[in-house]
């Protein structure tokens, strides 16, 4: 039921990283119905086109999808074990623009590190859309940075979409000696008519993140270990709209510390996806890492901000730590439809790039 | 430094694809949507004639059908395959979050061992990054062997007059599903080579239409030269181009670059079922029979943003 066992660890190391948040806090309570700048744009001829599209999409998930015409329910709910109180609101900037705003914040930062002189390849995780029918996020990255080879996103992972996107950043690294430098851009912004919760599992925010990746560098956090699982639903099986698959979770944080080598109670930060607290802590006593290295980065002021929430709370936490080489960072996500990931970091030394 | 991993062959051992049954001709679509009738002509002219309607159909039940039709037309085995990557053009071609289309795939068609995800944001040339993504997967990871891309869009009624690539090409609804498998000997891809002209980033008029710009056929013939050279091979040694359906009077000119004889341009899905996004190459393949063993075919696609790549597949 799992996908193919993957647990290489490739010659990959994360040299710089950029968040951002906005700065506008909204409480749950107020989440639910449609924004009521929502009736007032509906005047523009492409706002209502970009309705039009989401209404398909909406139509769709209650016909095609397990949950049926009821999915709204599943959704709804307020979140009661997540720990998040208010989530991160982007009244602004577009997803692009925010796409480019933590891309420019990173090269800016980053400008001296050798990697930023050169962007190979371009990979922009988002689970969220573009409020432009027509826009390709990658491809907007692409032609402002003017850099790299034909840039793509990957997706349908949720929270899984950034260990994806290291993944496939190594594999094309390992592949193709002209790919030296990979930039991952995780970007999400939610817009009505999409709900923000997602029952009483969490409720998500918007933010994005950048992340630079370089092989063979001599300073950063080498990628020691990743595993990415996504299992199917056998037929017969009832499911709600979005669930976590815990059983897999635990199993692909084992089996990245068993390749690596690596006991689970020897790794210094635990970072988890920051999707619901309690989940979290559970995940960490069920594999055997220590609850007080496990970090929970505000995600009660943010919420959870799916395919941009490890490399933001990533970023978050390589702000506030003064890592030694050979010291670890274990990461793990989880998508909606039990996907799961886990990517173990080491410090090589050096400075780490951050904003 | 490690010396870089050799890209494993890979082979396109299979195609099927979906066109919902519902065909709707240029006319017909300018009076639903209110476009001149000489706009429809135009359409026509460029050998444009039809399209297929999705009618409420969803691109996930598309995309489905399409891997159904090929597992069952290649008698592979769904638990066979290690990985499963859903590709499409516009981005709402996905049931709406947080419900997963790659999972929802994966499940209704039981592929329980894949690694499902998505490539997108190459517009119509999504499956050719997708594959390039598997088959750098594929070189690290050799447990995948045998895996399924499988593209599907549609334009939703709300997007009806959008169809229209000027006067050029209809969208056509539908789906693809391509069954690629590492060292297979027949229908080897040679080369694989994606180019994005980040010229062409938002070149749209206030219609949501591409302006028009001559600069296309260069990047397009450069993107299959590459192709060519990539694959050690020359033009007259291309029996078959497999093209996206749209411009085929600037297809005649690209055969001329590209040094082909036009007779060799696979035309005959151009008119019978419009442009169904990233999958047109990938329908031609299915449909031609010029598939000799030891001879090559040119796939080719571009798509919005500059988006362009090209693949040639020896038979």
């Amino acid at each position: 039921m799992s996908a193919a066992p993957d647990t290489d660890a490739p010659d990959a190391c994360i040299v710089a990283t950029a968040s951002y948040i906005p700065v506008s806090r909204v409480p749950l309570i107020a989440l639910f119905g449609h924004a009521p700048e929502l009736l007032e744009q509906m005047a523009d001829a492409r706002e209502a086109l970009m309705q039009s599209v989401y209404a398909d999409t909406i139509h769709w998930r209650q016909t095609e999808s397990p949950a049926g015409p009821a999915d709204a329910n599943d959704l709804a709910t307020p979140p009661d074990a997540s720990g998040i109180l208010t989530v991160a609101v982007e009244r602004e900037l577009m997803l692009s623009d925010m796409a480019l705003h933590v891309t420019r914040r990173l090269l800016a930062t980053a400008g001296h590190h050798a990697a930023a002189d050169t962007i190979d390849q371009i990979i922009v995780c988002q689970g969220s859309f573009e409020h432009d029918l027509t826009l390709s996020c990658a491809c907007r990255l692409h032609c402002e940075l003017g850099q790299g080879k034909a840039p793509f996103a990957l997706g349908q992972l949720q929270g899984v979409s950034f260990v994806m996107a290291l993944k496939v950043a190594a594999a094309l690294m390992a592949t193709d000696a002209q790919t030296r430098t990979v930039l991952i851009v995780a970007a999400e912004r939610w817009r009505p008519p999409f709900q923000r919760t997602i029952g009483a599992l969490t409720a998500l925010g918007d933010g994005a993140a950048a992340v630079l990746v370089q092989t063979g560098a001599e300073t950063g956090w080498s990628v020691r270990g990743l595993t990415v699982r996504t299992p199917a639903v056998s037929p017969g099986v009832e499911r709600r709209l979005a669930w976590i698959d815990t059983a897999t979770l635990t199993g692909v944080i084992d089996e990245t510390c068993l390749q690596a080598g690596v006991s689970p109670a020897a790794i210094d930060w635990v970072l988890p996806a920051h999707l619901n607290r309690t989940l979290a802590r559970d995940i960490s006593a069920q594999c055997g890492l220590s609850s007080a290295r496990t970090v929970l980065v505000d995600a009660g002021s943010t919420g959870y901000l799916c395919a941009a929430d490890t490399p933001v709370n990533l970023d978050r936490l390589l702000h506030t730590i003064r890592p030694h080489p050979g010291q670890y960072i274990l990461t793990w996500s989880a998508g909606f439809q039990g996907q799961a990931a886990c990517a173990l970091l080491q410090f090589r030394g050096g400075e780490h790039v951050r904003t | 430094m490690c010396a870089p991993e050799q890209p494993p062959a890979l082979a396109l051992s299979g195609v099927a694809y979906c066109l919902p049954n519902k065909i709707v001709d240029a006319h017909a679509w300018a009076a639903r949507c209110g476009q001149s009738a000489r706009r429809a002509a135009a359409l026509l002219d460029n050998g444009t004639r039809c399209f297929h309607d999705a009618a409420g159909k969803s691109p996930a039940d598309l995309a489905t059908q399409a891997v159904r039709t090929l597992l069952a037309a290649t008698r592979v085995a769904p638990d066979s395959i290690d990985a499963l990557i859903y590709t499409h053009t516009i981005q709402s071609s996905i049931i709406a979050p947080p419900a997963g289309t790659a999972h929802l795939i994966q499940s209704t068609t039981g592929l329980g061992g894949a690694l499902a995800f998505s490539v997108a944001q190459q517009n119509c040339v999504s499956p050719f990054a997708a594959i390039r993504t598997l088959r750098a997967l594929m070189a690290q990871n050799s447990a995948i062997v045998r895996a399924i891309v499988v593209c599907a869009d549609l334009i939703g009624p709300g997007c009806d007059h959008l169809r229209a690539i000027q006067n050029l090409a209809l969208h056509s609804d539908g789906a693809c599903a391509l069954l690629l498998e590492r060292g297979g000997a027949c229908n080897r891809i040679e080369s694989l080579y994606l180019y994005t002209d980040g010229r062409f980033f938002l070149a749209m008029d206030d219609d949501i239409q591409p302006v028009p710009d001559d600069r296309y056929y260069w990047s397009a013939f450069t993107t299959m030269r590459a192709a060519l050279r990539q694959a050690g091979v020359h033009a007259d040694q291309i029996t078959c181009v497999l093209p996206h359906h749209v411009n085929l009077p600037g297809w005649r000119r690209l055969m001329a670059m590209l040094g082909i004889a036009q007779s060799r341009l696979f035309t005959h899905n151009f008119a019978r079922i419009g442009h169904v996004f990233g999958a047109d190459p990938f329908i031609n393949f299915q449909d031609s029979d010029e598939k000799v063993v030891g001879e090559r075919s040119l796939l080719f696609s571009s798509g919005l943003a500059g988006c362009f790549g090209a693949m040639v597949v020896r038979h």
